[in-house]
């Protein structure tokens, strides 16, 4: 494949992500941050993020499977957890935050331990297409292509 | 854009007119030694500002984000650290404070640095709800914007409060 069609899967893998709403307009803010003196800026944060995130699952993942459950603690970790997703613009892992302290604050527990599978299923698929897209990215720069810039019309 | 300059040129000699003193002592921000104690210098007026949030996604962006803008930044963890380096005799001319953080949180850091009589622009940084937002005002911000900061947020701030060179 050719450097042209590559950037125009990229284009079109992009688009997708936005319009199925796993990506928001945050996403785009960290890629006009990036620049000569910060190439790598928004792999670095995704990373940050992946990791901030599954030391939260756990953390929730554990707070939930106790005894006595500590919603204070639960909402906490939701909020990190929330604040995180909003910040690099993952747009469903946000929204399923979002339900989830609904329910913290009701103090449902099996409602909470349904919202905890749907944030990791989430998180899981967000994940992943970033990793695809990041993976689209090296190809073209291995092909001595560069990253088209994502065009905001929508 | 012409506006722009000139009204930056005007800023910049209100701001000399005033008390503005750069602390020197930070050893990784090379812009200091240029600029001697106690005085201002317009050519090396550099905005100096704080991130103190816990998260290090957040402090990694709003970094960015201010640098991108050609301010310098610090970043603390939590308010005490942040309450710490003003006892030592920092100072800033932005601190961007995150309300929940261990330790001592955003609304009792801002009020502390109040009491020490800190006149810095505090922008309360956080995702709360506005009833929540007040308490967190009435402490001391001169501002608050809700998390996440963007390009355009944070051009808004450095404008009201004539922080843009």
């Amino acid at each position: 494949m050719e450097v042209g069609q590559m950037q125009g899967r990229l284009v079109d893998y992009t688009k997708s992500l936005f319009m199925e709403g796993f990506l928001d307009g945050q996403f785009l803010q960290l890629q006009q941050l990036q620049d000569e003196s910060n190439p790598d800026f928004v792999v670095e944060v995704v990373s940050l993020f992946f990791d901030d995130s599954e030391k939260l699952l756990n953390d929730l993942t554990m707070a939930l499977d106790q005894k006595n459950v500590d919603f204070k603690k639960v909402d906490a970790h939701v909020h990190q957890l929330k604040g995180s997703s909003s910040s690099i613009g993952a747009q469903r892992v946000k929204n399923a935050c979002i339900a989830f302290r609904n329910f913290c604050e009701e103090q449902n527990i099996e409602a909470c331990l349904g919202c905890l599978q749907q944030v990791k299923q989430e998180y899981y698929l967000v994940k992943n297409k970033l990793e695809t897209l990041f993976r689209l990215e090296r190809q073209i720069v291995a092909a001595g292509g560069s990253i088209p810039l994502m065009e905001m019309g929508f | 854009m012409q506006i722009a300059n000139s009204l930056s040129v005007l800023i910049q000699q209100q701001i000399s007119s005033h008390e503005l003193e750069h602390n020197t002592g930070s050893a990784d921000s090379t812009y200091r030694s240029s600029c001697p104690k106690g005085k201002t210098n317009k050519m090396a007026n550099r905005i100096m500002a704080l991130i103190v949030d816990d998260n290090l996604l957040n402090q990694r962006i709003h970094s960015t984000l201010l640098n991108k803008h050609g301010i310098e930044t610090e970043v603390m963890g939590n308010g005490k650290e942040a309450v710490d380096a003003h006892f030592s005799g920092k100072k800033f001319d932005l601190i961007l404070m995150d309300r929940d953080m261990p330790v001592m949180n955003g609304i009792q850091a801002t009020r502390k640095l109040r009491e020490m009589g800190v006149r810095s622009i505090i922008v309360g940084v956080s995702s709360h709800s506005s009833e929540q937002v007040k308490e967190f005002m009435e402490a001391g911000l001169n501002d608050y914007q809700e998390k996440p900061l963007t390009l355009t947020k944070l051009t808004s701030i450095l404008q009201r409060w004539n922080l843009s060179l």
